[in-house]
């Protein structure tokens, strides 16, 4: 005999805390959260740095204090919690099956399912680093985990691959903690993430980094890492011969990339979107399966955790008015298609009867420009919606709101494109 | 590749069952246990990756290193510091954070 609740919420990081306050608010007072680690806050815990919350809360916190307020409103509530728990199945018709050492094994049935299982890192395998295979090479993540949660330090002397947020945190932690960081790699020609980490973890400690260049060899005969080759790369990332340079290194880091944790979402069946590696969801966060909504990073990989907060509680809500059948299922009445310029958007479907006024859509551009035009246009491509903005980047998550009244008006699908403002 | 009643039961016995420690494979803390104190146990993380599984998976030891880490430490009684990678001279760990001393 399942155990039943009205609303599972598997991850209690960010996304589930602000999902499952969310549906508490709206109503639903039968809610369990489930989290694989022994405490709240999932990867907040670990980045002890601050600037999280400068939309949210217009403060500046680390992430576990961010965490922390979030915390302190699910105690307000009649949410249940169950850390140490992992959910090891999620079938199509919402059976969730989850260990612990307490409780055993658990057999668990849901109204409703919030998804907010976060991501996981791109390994070292995944992108092919030729070389030797010592100790030394872990994620930059990992290396957080060791410092930050468990208080180790992880090497010497340190090349990181990769400038998204992560490697740039983790050279200014490495460099804090006494090791040396002799450079910062990035295949791109330009720097996956946010600029203010360029200039507070890169600039502010004179850490170089080279743009257009990658690791192309890991030596290390003896156990350790002892050394790294770096190479240009040309326009199609092929390193480019007779440009190697090599960097005397006990440690490297890896920062390329992170991938939403899926499986759950893939064994449940749900339809997943090979652009963001994440589930196809609707207006409303819902995915493909009728009561299953998701946020957060399992969903597409954010920047900035005031956005992830935004869609888990717009998640939280729709969890909320489907169990008390205030919402609608079933097929979208438009899409969203990406234009020049656009890699993803999140939604990707409409239904206009759960709109109230708007609906924020997320996207991320494929170039960096200094300014463009957000252009939105209907099926015979006339101009819809116009949004001009300024530095423009794919390390930077762009937000724009669709009033409703003006998706009822338009003849789908609708794309989405930007063009670069031309230099004056 | 036990049935739900399986696994239940087998939890119940014995706890450790039921703390999954690498994710991606669904490796526990018992399995991890066993391998340890079986007849010719596995010294370093590798090893036991190799015995048992944790860290074949897709995230390949990102998230269940540190805890095979701490868990070899305390079946073989030594400071975390000291568990292997995989041979000899290995190490992954290079001291605490905030002692003295830089590169």
């Amino acid at each position: 005999m399942a155990e039943y609740h009205d609303l599972i919420v598997v991850g209690g990081g960010p996304a589930g805390l602000a999902a499952a306050c969310a549906a508490w608010e709206k109503g639903v007072k039968d809610i369990l959260i489930l989290e694989r680690d022994k405490e709240l806050g999932g990867i907040l815990n670990q980045c002890i740095h601050n600037g999280f919350g400068l939309t949210y809360f217009k403060e500046e916190l680390t992430g576990p204090e961010y965490a922390g307020r979030f915390i302190r409103m699910l105690y307000d509530t009649g949410v249940t919690v169950r850390t140490d728990t992992m959910v090891l199945d999620i079938s199509p018709d919402r059976r969730v099956q989850a260990v612990n050492t307490h409780d055993g094994f658990l057999d668990l049935k849901a109204g409703a399912i919030v998804l907010a299982m976060g991501c996981r890192e791109r390994t070292r395998g995944a992108i092919g680093i030729p070389g030797d295979r010592p100790a030394g090479v872990l994620t930059a993540g990992a290396a957080q985990r060791y410092l930050n949660i468990e208080g180790y330090m992880v090497g010497k002397r340190v090349v990181i691959l990769g400038s998204g947020d992560i490697g740039l945190i983790m050279a200014r932690r490495m460099t804090l903690e006494g090791a040396k960081v002799l450079a910062c790699v990035e295949v791109m020609p330009y720097s996956g993430g946010l600029n203010r980490n360029i200039v507070q973890c890169l600039n502010d400690f004179d850490i170089p980094l080279y743009l257009s260049h990658t690791i192309t060899d890991i030596v290390g005969k003896h156990g350790r890492v002892e050394k790294v080759v770096v190479s240009a790369v040309d326009e199609n990332r092929a390193p480019i011969p007779g440009t190697e340079m090599e960097f005397d290194c006990d440690t490297v880091l890896l920062s390329v990339g992170l991938i939403p944790e899926n499986e759950l979402s893939r064994t449940a069946g749900i339809e997943i979107s090979p652009r963001t590696n994440g589930p196809v969801v609707f207006e409303n966060m819902e995915t493909s399966l009728p009561g299953v909504f998701a946020a957060g990073n399992v969903v597409h990989v954010h920047d900035l955790v005031d956005f992830v907060t935004a869609e888990s509680q717009r998640a939280g809500r729709a969890a909320a008015d489907y169990l008390a059948g205030r919402s609608v299922s079933g097929e979208a009445d438009l899409e969203l298609v990406c234009g020049d310029r656009v890699n993803y958007t999140v939604p990707r479907k409409l239904r206009l009867a759960n709109i109230d006024k708007a609906v924020g859509v997320f996207f991320r551009v494929n170039k960096v420009m200094e300014a463009g035009t957000i252009r939105v246009t209907d099926a015979t491509g006339a101009e819809v919606a116009a949004f001009r903005r300024e530095h423009l980047a794919p390390g930077e998550m762009e937000q724009i709101q669709l009033p409703k009244v003006l998706l009822e008006k338009t003849a789908g699908p609708i794309t989405i494109s930007v063009e670069e403002a031309k230099e004056e | 590749e036990l049935s739900s009643k399986e696994k239940a039961a087998l939890v119940a016995e014995n706890p450790a069952y039921g703390r999954v420690i690498c994710r991606c494979e669904t490796i526990t803390k018992g399995e991890i246990l066993d391998a340890l104190h079986g007849p010719i146990p596995p010294v370093s993380i590798d090893g036991v990756k190799r015995r048992c599984n944790p860290g074949m998976g897709r995230c390949q030891g990102g998230f269940c290193g540190p805890r095979v880490q701490e868990i070899i430490a305390r079946e073989l009684s030594i400071p975390q510091q000291q568990v292997p990678q995989d041979k000899a001279g290995s190490q992954i760990l290079v001291g605490r954070t905030k002692e003295k001393g830089g590169a």
